[in-house]
């Protein structure tokens, strides 16, 4: 080829690529414009003081759910921290063959839900005999949660270097200790930023609240009240054709953006923070 | 791909009567999660059989769904859901590819992680403030901007017909950009890693920065890009929530994009809670059997196809 | 090892952080939760209800999820809920499952609601409609807003060369058999093709204009984002989303809007209406006499059985069905819902003099985890759904 011709062609891709990387951040700039902007109309005290008030009124606020994902997710987390971690745990340091690969298999199976299908299951396993519940809601959230919770552990502990525990092995150190203190200690940080993470990926879920928390207006008390959340009140007033809830649900909108911005912030810093040594 | 050192030759029942607490307790979690997945794919299963029982093979093909008649048919849902993920992961993989390579070549260096931290954003946002997006701004667009903008191709059958809006285009569109980001990580992290000797080589024999993409390096990132596209995709699949704020809902089966539509998941949570007979439940179910078989079926496809790429 | 962790501070915190609200979560007195679904016909008004019984009541909570009357009908047919709201009465056929199933049941209407036809013409703020029209408009036949019919009875309006798109419920929809109640009364095609009913499939003629929504707001919401679309919602829905509603004709032969007061008209000629016991898929006040009668208005309906299985929750039922019925009424109003007339009220009232409690039953949250397993193991024989 000529030379000028390929230099063209070098050059064509490189608009083609700024253009693609604009096409990919303009909306999201859009977006996080728009939630702003709209949100801050109602990103006020009542908004997470108060429970809904009135629609002739300011239409009250969203205190109702945010204690409902406090209570979901926290149920999700108690469900899927220990399995998913031990699950990652047996997996990176004990496995053996045809049942690790086996489990491995299942955790990717896991991965692949759609997230509406988990709602389903705790649909039929909870809400047909206890009714709509926050556990409920916190089973189906912690059935997406589990294989994030998995591998991140998984992968953190393979990230142990071979060196440290064989110096425990040298030592004569017992076996569960090394793994406990030594493994689990190394790898501690990147463990928790795998737990934060889940927390987050699983906070903004909503698909599967629609069928088990019932999204009520009540504070939840107990595990087994109907309860509602975050992002499922965003839905629910996005789809009503009251400007007051509009408002409201760009608010929420802005709160669960910044909840999750700093969720994940904040792991990145905390990993920096951790690895410097 | 087990770093176990402890482990020679024991066999397994040797193993489990040495275990010791902790294994014990990672291998009882492990247990009950292999259980419960399984108990949990069975009920799905089982649950989904009535259906099937009624219309055999043909409810996946069958085009009506009338719930009220007790008349169930997958086929508008596994086209809407076919539609909408296949083109926006095509757009996907073209978009990603190109801002995968200016993040990595073009963007000046200092600036590459903030970029790719901003691209990674778009991935932590909850799908239910993106259908909010949608909603409010990208339907209006699609209506206002997008259709007058395009009346002049309406001769093509997927840009006919007149449009409210809501309509599978305004789901591809919120879907690209929800899928897209995870695709340019893959491929942005599997670029930043190709062998910087192996470039310079390549540019000491005069190659411009476009070839040297396209000659060493993509070759040599296939097997990170195709996961990230693969897990694209499965996004693009399941998702729900931005789907069902923007699609239009209405279970028909059109070429045209400017038309409304549903999907598999979206169908399953707008109907579940009111679905009214024991047959309308399982058809919702045996939707997310499809829905799950169908991702499961692509990661199958995803690990032979990476089997056979060649890494290096 | 369980003796090291034992002594570790670090372990002990874990197991407070996740065990202490654990605790708090499983061993919280419940408020008496009180579970509705059903229509969004009248869900604005049970919305605002709620915000203030439970500001009385607050050992109280009430939930209800608009979910459609049709789902409603289903959640009340399976108990799933203490009590369900419909604007369509109840069948015969499911008038007689329920007793069959669960003993007596109740229709208590709650509030009146009247039916606005929304239209989105840009620059178009009043327009006259005939019944025969609208079940042309929605059988299809009638493709344009400057059809001849429609200019015809509207001279002073410039209508525009522009398609229609027509919206219906999406979801099983009292407020839809109140609709078609009144299509069915005005046309005769309509009456013959589609029928009164919670949910139709659009005709073939429609072609691409039909579009769905679900629930009242869904329905509101294309309406308000579709130019030249036409659809149906309850009147307050219409308010609030400044949606503009249709004049029809009614049997008087007089365009009306639909308002409190045209509203509240049609409820003067409910005349005989049975006993709450009894079965009310007759009851209908669509296309009602008078001057200055809206046309499509209806009841909407709490349906509740007479035997509840927990005392306390069936005193908190009655409570709030009598609060709803007397101190209720005075939110009605503000919401554009009539008030109920006083007979109606104390028909209600009676009728939820007799709901009665079987013995006490209380299930613990304790016993959840033993019986959580055996749920997920247990097979569950087909038709498990309903009960």
């Amino acid at each position: 080829m000529r030379r000028s011709l390929r230099g063209i062609i070098d050059r064509l891709y490189t608009v083609f690529a700024i253009f693609a990387f604009l096409v990919l951040i303009i909306p999201l700039l859009h977006i996080i414009i728009s939630i702003v902007i709209n949100g801050l109309r109602r990103f006020d005290l009542e908004l997470i003081t108060a429970t809904p008030g009135s629609l002739l009124g300011s239409g009250g606020g969203i205190l109702h759910a945010i204690v409902g994902t406090a209570m979901v997710v926290f149920v999700a987390m108690l469900i899927s921290l220990p399995l998913g971690f031990f699950a990652g745990l047996y997996l990176a340091e004990f496995a053996k063959g045809k049942f690790a690969h086996f489990l491995r298999t299942l955790i990717s199976i896991l991965a692949g839900v759609p997230s509406i299908i988990a709602g389903v299951f705790a649909y039929t396993v909870i809400v047909i005999t206890y009714g709509f519940s926050v556990l409920a809601g916190g089973l189906a959230l912690g059935i997406i949660a589990i294989p994030y919770v998995a591998r991140s552990t998984e992968e953190a502990l393979e990230s142990v270097p071979m060196e440290i525990k064989e110096a425990g092995f040298s030592l004569g150190i017992e076996r569960w200790k090394i793994v406990l203190f030594i493994d689990v200690g190394y790898a501690k940080s990147r463990i928790i930023a795998g737990f934060l993470l889940a927390l987050a990926r699983v906070i903004g879920e909503t698909a599967p609240l629609l069928v088990t928390v019932l999204g009520g207006i009540n504070i939840p008390s107990n595990i087994l009240s109907p309860a509602n959340a975050i992002p499922l009140v965003i839905y629910q007033y996005a789809l009503s054709p009251f400007e007051v809830w509009h408002n409201i649900a760009w608010s929420a909108a802005l709160l669960l953006m910044i909840i999750v911005l700093v969720l994940n912030l904040g792991v990145r810093y905390y990993l920096k923070i951790k690895m410097i040594y | 791909m087990s770093r176990n050192i402890w482990n020679l030759e024991e066999s397994p029942l040797k193993r489990l009567v040495k275990l010791d607490p902790i294994e014990g307790v990672s291998l009882f979690f492990s247990v009950l999660l292999v259980v419960l997945t399984l108990l949990f794919i069975g009920k799905m299963i089982i649950y989904s059989l009535p259906v099937f029982e009624k219309f055999g093979a043909g409810f996946l093909v069958g085009t009506d769904w009338i719930p009220r008649k007790d008349i169930f048919g997958a086929l508008p849902f596994i086209w809407g859901t076919f539609i909408t993920s296949s083109i926006a992961i095509l757009l996907a993989v073209i978009i990603s590819y190109g801002a995968a390579y200016f993040i990595v070549e073009i963007a000046p260096p200092k600036v590459r992680e903030f970029l790719s931290s901003v691209v990674e954003l778009i991935v932590a946002i909850p799908s239910v403030i993106i259908g909010l997006w949608g909603i409010f701004y990208v339907v209006p667009a699609v209506r206002g901007l997008l259709k007058p903008m395009l009346s002049p191709l309406s001769f093509i059958p997927i840009f006919s017909g007149e449009t409210s809006g809501y309509s599978y285009l305004s789901a591809i569109i919120v879907l690209t950009l929800m899928i897209t980001p995870i695709s340019t990580s893959f491929i942005k992290n599997a670029l930043e890693n190709v062998p910087i000797e192996l470039k310079e080589a390549a540019y000491a024999l005069g190659a411009t920065r476009y070839e040297v993409f396209r000659v060493v390096s993509k070759p040599l990132i296939r097997r990170a890009a195709l996961a990230g596209i693969i897990l694209a995709y499965g996004r693009a699949v399941g998702e729900t929530m931005a789907v069902v704020m923007v699609i239009g809902n209405i279970p028909n089966i059109s070429i045209s994009l400017f038309n409304p539509g549903y999907t598999l998941a979206a169908v399953i949570a707008n109907e579940f809670l009111e679905a009214t007979s024991v047959l309308h439940i399982s058809a919702l179910i045996a939707l997310g059997v499809i829905l799950f078989a169908w991702s499961l079926i692509v990661n199958i496809l995803a690990i032979l196809v990476l089997r056979r790429v060649s890494m290096r | 090892m369980l003796k090291y962790l034992l002594k570790t501070p670090k372990f002990w915190l874990i197991i407070l952080m996740f065990g202490l609200p654990l605790v708090f979560m499983v061993s919280a007195p419940r408020a008496i939760t009180l579970v509705g679904q059903g229509a969004t016909f009248p869900e604005p008004l049970i919305i605002e209800w709620i915000v203030h019984f439970q500001k009385k009541y607050n050992n109280i909570t009430v939930v209800y999820k608009g979910t459609g009357s049709g789902a409603g009908v289903k959640a009340i047919l399976s108990n799933t809920v203490n009590f369900a709201g419909s604007d369509a009465p109840l069948k015969l056929s499911e008038w007689e499952e329920a007793n069959r199933r669960h003993g007596p049941i109740l229709h208590i209407p709650e509030a009146i609601g009247g039916v606005a036809v929304v239209f989105n013409i840009p620059g178009v703020d009043e327009l006259n409609l005939t019944g025969d029209i609208l079940a042309n408009i929605y059988l299809g036949h009638i493709e344009y807003w400057d059809d001849p019919n429609i200019t015809a009875i509207n001279p002073r309006i410039k209508l525009p060369h522009e398609r229609i798109y027509v919206v219906k419920r999406a979801d099983s929809s009292g407020t839809t058999y109140i609709f078609t109640d009144y299509l069915s009364h005005v046309s005769s095609e309509w009456a013959e093709r589609i029928g009164k009913t919670k949910a139709f499939i659009f005709p073939d003629e429609l072609g691409d204009r039909g579009l769905a929504g679900y629930g009242n707001a869904g329905v509101a919401q294309v309406v308000q984002q579709i130019p030249y679309s036409i659809g149906y919602v309850e009147f307050a829905y219409a308010v609030k989303g400044e949606l503009k509603a249709a004049a029809l004709k009614n049997k008087a032969g007089k365009f009306v809007k639909p308002s409190l007061e045209t509203i509240a008209e049609a409820a003067k000629y409910a005349t005989n209406l049975p006993d709450p016991w009894e079965s009310w898929h007759n009851v209908s006040i669509v296309d009602s006499p008078g001057e200055s009668t809206y046309p499509i208005v209806s009841f909407t309906y709490i349906l509740v059985y007479k035997y509840q299985k927990d005392k306390t929750v069936c005193s908190a039922l009655k409570t709030w069905l009598r609060w709803i019925l007397t101190k209720g009424q005075e939110y009605s109003e503000g919401l554009l819902y009539p008030e109920l007339p006083q007979n109606i009220v104390e028909l209600g009232l009676s009728a939820v003099n007799e709901i009665q409690a079987e013995e006490n039953a209380e299930s613990g949250a304790l016993l959840v985890g033993v019986s959580l397993f055996l749920m997920i193991v247990a097979p569950h024989p087909k038709g498990v759904y309903n009960e």
